[in-house]
């Protein structure tokens, strides 16, 4: 069965809604745009698509091995539509929480957090090493269960194009859709490095993976969201966007003293440091927690 | 459409987007015209903090803005928009008299310097000293 590509039947969508974003930003004061930035994140997004050419087969064999070891044969009925769509949603929370919480992952996501802008560009700011992190790991084990590869790829681009829209500070709150969707707000959590904030909100499509597995966290009018990454990268140069965590990483493999410590500085939290001088998302939380507790304990 | 149609279309796609957002404007940061609209901007940044003097920078698209006895904040203009962080002592160094060097590379700004009467920025360096003090104890 022949299934469309939905990424390629939405960028020209794509174009015609940064512009209306930014037509609204000269407008009004609630959507922001720096050219540097944005230009930054629409050439992280060609980036993104000359690598899915050049390394987008290694994606696809993967798949397709794993499919050849099936344990059902699923074909195109309308429950096995369904059931891909949910499974692939799950596929997508944990592929998405776990490149949050192991750097090795995190070095190629970090680039879609990158920015210090919040809008429809900030959404095409996508990595060029996915294929080459292995990401694509997350979704063998749908082709492992039987859902033919073309079905997983089409659900993956809907997710994609589904997220494109959500990555802008123009729609607020979307009443009783919060409870099921990722929505604007659900995903402005997700983006901020406010200490409550940080590490929430993993939801490609539904939010209530989130909800599920303990990650929701819901966005607060008296804390908004201060956007990018803990330490923020002074640079709109897009080879040191693409590339500055596994550089980072290298050095730290490299001056690693043994090999529990390099295999840490690989596949640990992000932050993590063999002498514990660095933060982490955990300790900048405690650290929050300890200075609220102690704010309250003086005001009593 | 083949793998070199897809490159170029995206191609001509970036350049299209970045086009606009230069013909825009956005290219040029806002400026903050007033030390009250630097403290209002802090002020909303969170209902906790109740900025207590600022002093704009030499380029007029940042601004320093204290808080209570030791917190001092950074406003810088991103676009047409301020965004508000954090600041710690090592960001500031002073120069001369009335010279201060703000570089903020670890938050993701390029350093910036602040001219004025020490007189005029008491507040801001009795808040820098205190912090700095309580940093290095």
């Amino acid at each position: 069965m022949n299934l469309p590509d939905p990424l390629s039947w939405a960028v020209p969508m794509f174009a015609v809604l940064v512009i209306a974003e930014m037509v609204r930003a000269k407008q009004k004061s609630d959507v922001r745009y720096e050219a540097k930035d944005a230009t930054a994140s629409l050439m992280m997004g060609f980036g993104n698509t000359v690598a899915r050419l050049l390394f987008g087969g290694i994606s696809i064999a993967a798949t397709l091995w794993a499919s050849s070891f099936a344990i059902f044969d699923i074909g195109y009925v309308w429950w096995a539509f369904i059931a891909c769509f949910f499974l692939e949603d799950l596929s997508y929370y944990w592929f998405h929480r776990i490149s949050h919480e192991s750097r090795w992952f995190w070095a190629s996501h970090v680039v879609h957090h990158s920015s210090q802008h919040y809008n429809l560009s900030t959404a095409l700011r996508q990595t060029w090493t996915g294929a080459l992190g292995g990401t694509f790991l997350f979704w063998m084990p749908l082709a492992f269960i039987g859902f033919p590869p073309p079905m997983i790829a089409f659900f993956s681009g809907i997710s994609l194009v589904y997220q494109f829209w959500i990555h802008t500070e123009a729609i607020k709150r979307m009443g009783p859709l919060e409870l099921v969707i990722n929505t604007p707000s659900h995903h402005r959590v997700h983006h901020a490095t406010n200490p409550r904030y940080l590490d929430a909100n993993y939801a490609g499509v539904l939010i209530i993976w989130d909800r599920i597995f303990g990650s929701f966290v819901e966005e607060r009018d008296d804390d908004p969201a201060t956007y990018g990454i803990v330490s923020n990268l002074a640079t709109f140069n897009p080879l040191r966007i693409a590339t500055h965590e596994w550089v980072a990483m290298a050095r730290d493999v490299a001056s690693a003293q043994n090999w529990r410590d390099r295999l840490k500085y690989m596949f640990a939290r992000p932050g993590w440091s063999s002498d514990g001088s660095r933060s982490t998302s955990a300790s900048i939380k405690a650290a929050w927690r300890e200075h609220k507790q102690h704010d309250v304990t003086h005001s009593n | 459409m083949g793998a070199l149609g897809l490159v170029m279309f995206a191609f001509v796609g970036t350049a299209l987007l970045a086009g606009v957002a230069f013909f825009f404007g956005f290219s040029r940061s806002a400026t903050i015209v007033s030390v009250d609209s630097a403290m209002s901007y802090v002020a909303a940044s969170s209902s906790g903090i109740a900025p207590v003097g600022a002093v704009i920078a030499t380029n007029r698209s940042s601004a320093l803005v204290t808080c209570s006895e030791s917190d001092l904040y950074l406003v810088i203009m991103l676009g047409d928009g301020p965004v508000v962080r954090f600041v710690r002592p090592h960001h500031v160094t002073r120069q001369r008299a009335g010279s201060y060097r703000v570089d903020f590379k670890d938050l993701g700004f390029p350093a910036f310097d602040f001219n004025g009467k020490d007189e005029d920025i008491g507040a801001l360096l009795r808040v820098f000293e205190k912090a700095s003090h309580n940093e290095s104890a």
